[in-house]
């Protein structure tokens, strides 16, 4: 019995050295956060910490067809400039934006997309939907009329047939787009791809 | 070295996780609060290790495996239900709030009685006083699993049944409500074959059929119900099997010291008790109590009650059963 308990005890020390390893590496190295980023940091809600991940993590439904671009398996997801033009990166940089976790599928000469940039905190997140919004039709693409109020659509026929729409859920600014040279194929596709986001994800 | 002791380790251990789950941290989480050190037990430990409701189903898993393992007899095993139901009933029809609150008009006798036979989990929208009493009756499945001397056949009938629900699940038929029992019974099948195998009753390529047959069930329901997707209890269903599996194989001197200590003895003996008194006795004093002091101080308070309860339950009917 006295060896069972000499062996309790020294398992029981063995967890303990180890803990005060583990406590002192993060006393001394801290834990991890950069504080030269901390003005990028997005604070997501979670609406129920029971669950083993925060939902709110990824908020896009995956497109239709072959994915061709896929950033949602990064943590932080994609620096803005690594995955946008120079401007539109600079533009939305500009409005809040952080990263950017994407899926972009492609279907012989049909595109499809959905994105979700994280606005950082202190911002509005409505400030970058109107920066998106205004930078297309700064660019020429006309209001096209929305499945749903919140969802700011703009459509262009040349050179190619496109939409892309924004909209603003929690602290993410929301990209659906599909554009191709069959412009019937990409109003359809565009609608079916909007109606299956706004039914996972509604404005709020 | 004894089988009891892994089995009365992991039992007092599934005790310890299922009270807190279900009982410490549910009910804070039904309030809407997230304190510390609750929330930074999330953020480090059960988001890291991908375990949903505070360790609650964890605690189940490893409680069904044990009694898969070493089932009990039959009556003793569904007591906890008969008894949590009634007290239950008569919470609700005195006005205290237990973990359902469900409407007094709903305690009619006839949904008390299908709440006793378990009629209430098996049919949808039915009001449960017990939410958890589906646990105690997978652990009924295991002793009827049990009578089954052949050691094969009854595990392999059910998981049959499992896959033929599974299938209708996924034909349109709303089965929704028989998700978690569903999931969580191939655990009962496995800590079965297990102790078949420890027994060498079963060759080992049956054992290693069944052992993988229990497995595919799990992850088939998982599945099958898109609900119970958000919760990952397989992830939950790997750490149980692996910590059953090596208290099984790796319990020394150590386990038998801890196992024989009056506390452990204590939670692995009332362990069922404590499941379904939980959302009955701790919620009725954790509601009673909230206006009037502070909550840390009502959860001790809830606690006691609810061991107390556990306590005399499990004297009584022990008394009662002959056992």
């Amino acid at each position: 019995m006295r060896g069972a308990r000499r062996g309790a005890v020294a398992v029981g020390v063995v967890h303990v050295l180890l803990a005060v390893l583990a406590l002192g590496a993060v006393a001394v190295l801290g834990t991890g956060a950069d504080p030269d980023r901390v003005d990028l940091r997005v604070t997501l809600p979670d609406p129920d910490p029971r669950l083993p991940v925060n939902a709110d993590v990824l908020v896009i439904v995956r497109p239709p067809g072959t994915v061709v671009l896929d950033t949602t398996k990064e943590k932080r997801g994609a620096w803005l400039a690594d995955v946008l033009p120079a401007k539109e990166a600079n533009v939305l940089g500009h409005a809040g934006a952080v990263d950017a976790k994407a899926f972009v599928s492609r279907d012989g000469a049909l595109s499809r997309g959905v994105w979700q940039f994280g606005i950082r905190d202190g911002v509005d997140p409505h400030v970058a939907l109107r920066a998106a919004d205004d930078l297309y039709g700064a660019g020429g693409w006309q209001r096209a009329p929305g499945p749903r109020r919140g969802l700011l659509v703009r459509a262009q026929t040349q050179p190619i047939a496109a939409y892309r729409a924004h909209y603003v859920v929690g602290p993410y600014l929301i990209r659906v787009e599909a554009y191709g040279s069959d412009a019937a194929a990409v109003d359809r596709e565009f609608a079916a791809l909007a109606g299956r986001q706004l039914a996972e994800r509604p404005p709020r | 070295m004894t089988r009891d002791v892994p089995v009365t380790l992991l039992r007092a251990g599934a005790a310890l996780l299922i009270t807190y789950g279900f009982l410490v941290t549910g009910f804070l989480a039904s309030h809407g609060s997230n304190p510390q050190p609750i929330a930074g037990l999330r953020e480090w430990v059960n988001r890291p290790l991908g375990l949903g409701e505070d360790f609650g189903p964890l605690g189940l898993m490893v409680l069904l495996l044990c009694t898969g393992y070493a089932a009990g007899g039959f009556v003793r095993t569904y007591l906890p239900v008969g008894v949590a139901t009634l007290l239950a009933a008569g919470a609700v029809l005195i006005g205290l709030d237990i973990s359902t609150v469900p409407p007094d008009k709903s305690v009619t006798l006839a949904n008390v009685a299908g709440n006793l036979t378990f009629a209430s989990h098996l049919v949808a929208d039915k009001t449960l006083l017990v939410p958890l009493a589906w646990v105690v009756g997978c652990q009924l499945v295991a002793c009827l699993v049990a009578f089954d001397r052949r050691g094969w056949f009854a595990p392999a009938a059910v998981l049959v049944a499992v896959g033929e629900l599974c299938v209708l699940a996924a034909n349109g038929v709303d089965l929704d409500h028989l998700a978690r029992p569903l999931l969580f019974l191939p655990l009962v099948l496995l800590g079965h074959v297990v102790r078949r195998l420890h027994d060498r009753a079963l060759p080992a390529w049956a054992g290693l059929l069944l052992g993988t047959g229990c497995l595919v069930a799990l992850a088939a329901v998982d599945r099958t119900f898109p609900d119970l997707r958000k919760w990952w209890y397989p992830v939950a269903a790997t750490y149980a099997v692996l910590v059953f599996l090596v208290a099984l194989l790796v319990s020394g001197r150590t386990a038998a010291s801890v196992a024989g200590r009056t506390v452990t003895r204590w939670l692995a003996d009332r362990v069922e008790w404590l499941l379904v008194l939980s959302g009955v006795v701790g919620f009725a004093v954790l509601n009673a109590l909230r206006l009037h002091i502070p909550v840390p101080v009502g959860m001790i308070v809830a606690l006691v009650a609810v061991g107390l309860a556990a306590d005399a339950c499990h004297r009584l009917t022990r008394r009662r059963s002959g056992t």
